[in-house]
């Protein structure tokens, strides 16, 4: 029996069960699950119910897309003052000419990318040293992969990398100058073949 | 975009509340109304995109939609507060909404009051032979009892997996690490697959 075979019976199966809603679980263990409260094995005892019952699958579905809709709409937590804001649209600026610039840019990838919107945090600011060079941003619900790039000032692309963890260091093939500053950004692949994209963040190279 | 809208975005973007930002500016109730359209349809078409491919109704998001509608209008009544709403009192709204909805539905269900049919039951599927739609049930049942003797964390995965959820999402949902995620369902298909053939369900058992 092939996993084709298994999805297609599993399916049926849980279909034929849910009959009646005796055994159904309460709709705030539903949501326990999806904001992670209580103990794992009552949240798992809650999953093993609802992928058996169609009916609070499709609750359970309700709230958790709600939930990721929630997550992907959080404004990032820097940033509450129109003078930053502004440093951060010069920035992308910047990062969009040089995206247009570079056959090589994100945009070339394809799918739907809703860029610039800081739908992935960036925590990595300031100054990065060669010596520690990590970039590192906040996990984005549902992302299979995250693409990093890192590019000067006038859109040269100095780094680009594919990675499922949240931390990328910058390669030792980026060696930095004097008052050598770049932009970075992250795009997030996300399970369902969209994109979610930060903004571009400046930092400084240091050696 | 209208220019209202276009304000408000920038305005959003800035990290400016609405509120604040739209000081001295007219308001109608046509503006009020436009806002809270514009909110409800991202919402649902958000959540949608994420819930259909899961099972998730157009009946029960309408629902649960409607519900949030009336919610926001009692909260906010013929006011240009609405525009201030945070994407966190959006979500607690959105999912006390969700829970009432879940809470009439299943309410009615046992009252015995029809419920429209679900997404499954309304797209339609392969036909089988009859004897081959036998054959298929048994196994689908087996198959659902051979879950049932899972370990409770192999069981939610391999559940999941099952039923469509990528290993992304599943460990999204149960707070888990991909390779965490991964470790469960290899090992909980392989558990399934030698219930399976205990039962003498073999890989040549599907026709």
């Amino acid at each position: 029996m092939n996993e084709e075979d298994l999805v297609r019976l599993y399916q049926r199966g849980a279909t034929r069960r849910e009959a009646t809603r005796d055994g159904c679980v309460p709709p705030e263990a539903l949501l326990d699950v999806v904001e992670r409260r209580g103990p794992e094995a009552t949240r798992l005892q809650s999953v093993n119910h609802a992928m058996a019952c169609a009916d609070c699958r499709e609750e359970l579905e309700l709230l958790r897309a709600t939930r990721i809709v929630r997550d992907r709409a959080r404004l990032p937590r820097f940033g509450f003052a129109l003078a930053a804001s502004l440093v951060l649209a010069a920035g992308l600026g910047f990062y969009a000419f040089g995206r247009q610039r570079a056959p090589t840019g994100l945009g070339d990838a394809g799918g739907v990318t809703r860029s610039g919107s800081d739908d992935v945090q960036l925590v990595t600011t300031g100054a990065v040293s060669t010596q520690a060079p990590n970039l590192v941003w906040r996990s984005a619900t549902g992302a299979a992969s995250y693409v990093v790039e890192l590019r000067r000032e006038d859109g040269t692309l100095l780094a680009r990398g594919t990675t499922a963890d949240t931390v990328f260091a910058v390669p030792d093939s980026v060696r930095a100058g004097p008052d050598s500053d770049a932009y970075w950004a992250v795009t997030a692949r996300l399970s369902d073949g969209t994109s979610l994209s930060s903004t571009a963040r400046r930092i400084r190279l240091t050696p | 975009m209208d220019r209202f809208h276009a304000f408000s975005r920038a305005c959003l973007v800035a990290g400016l509340g609405y509120s604040r930002s739209l000081e001295g500016m007219p308001r109608s109730p046509d503006a009020v109304s436009r806002t809270l359209e514009s909110l409800l349809q991202r919402y649902r078409e958000s959540v949608l995109r994420i819930g259909r491919r899961h099972g998730l109704s157009d009946h029960l998001l309408d629902e649960a939609v409607q519900e949030l509608r009336i919610r926001l209008w009692r909260a906010f009544p013929g006011s240009d507060q609405l525009a201030a709403v945070s994407p966190g009192y959006l979500y607690r709204a959105a999912v006390t909404a969700s829970l009432m909805v879940i809470r009439r539905r299943r309410a009615k269900r046992e009252s015995g009051v029809e419920m429209t049919p679900r997404f499954e039951e309304t797209t339609p599927a392969r036909e089988p032979r009859p004897d081959q739609a036998f054959d298929e049930s048994e196994l689908a049942e087996r198959l659902m009892r051979a879950v049932d003797e899972l370990p409770a964390a192999r069981q939610a995965v391999v559940r999941l997996h099952l039923q469509g959820y990528h290993r992304d999402e599943i460990a999204g949902l149960l707070g888990w690490s991909e390779a965490k995620t991964r470790n469960l369902l290899y090992r909980g298909l392989d558990d399934l697959r030698a219930l399976l053939a205990k039962r003498g369900i073999g890989p040549g058992a599907v026709v």
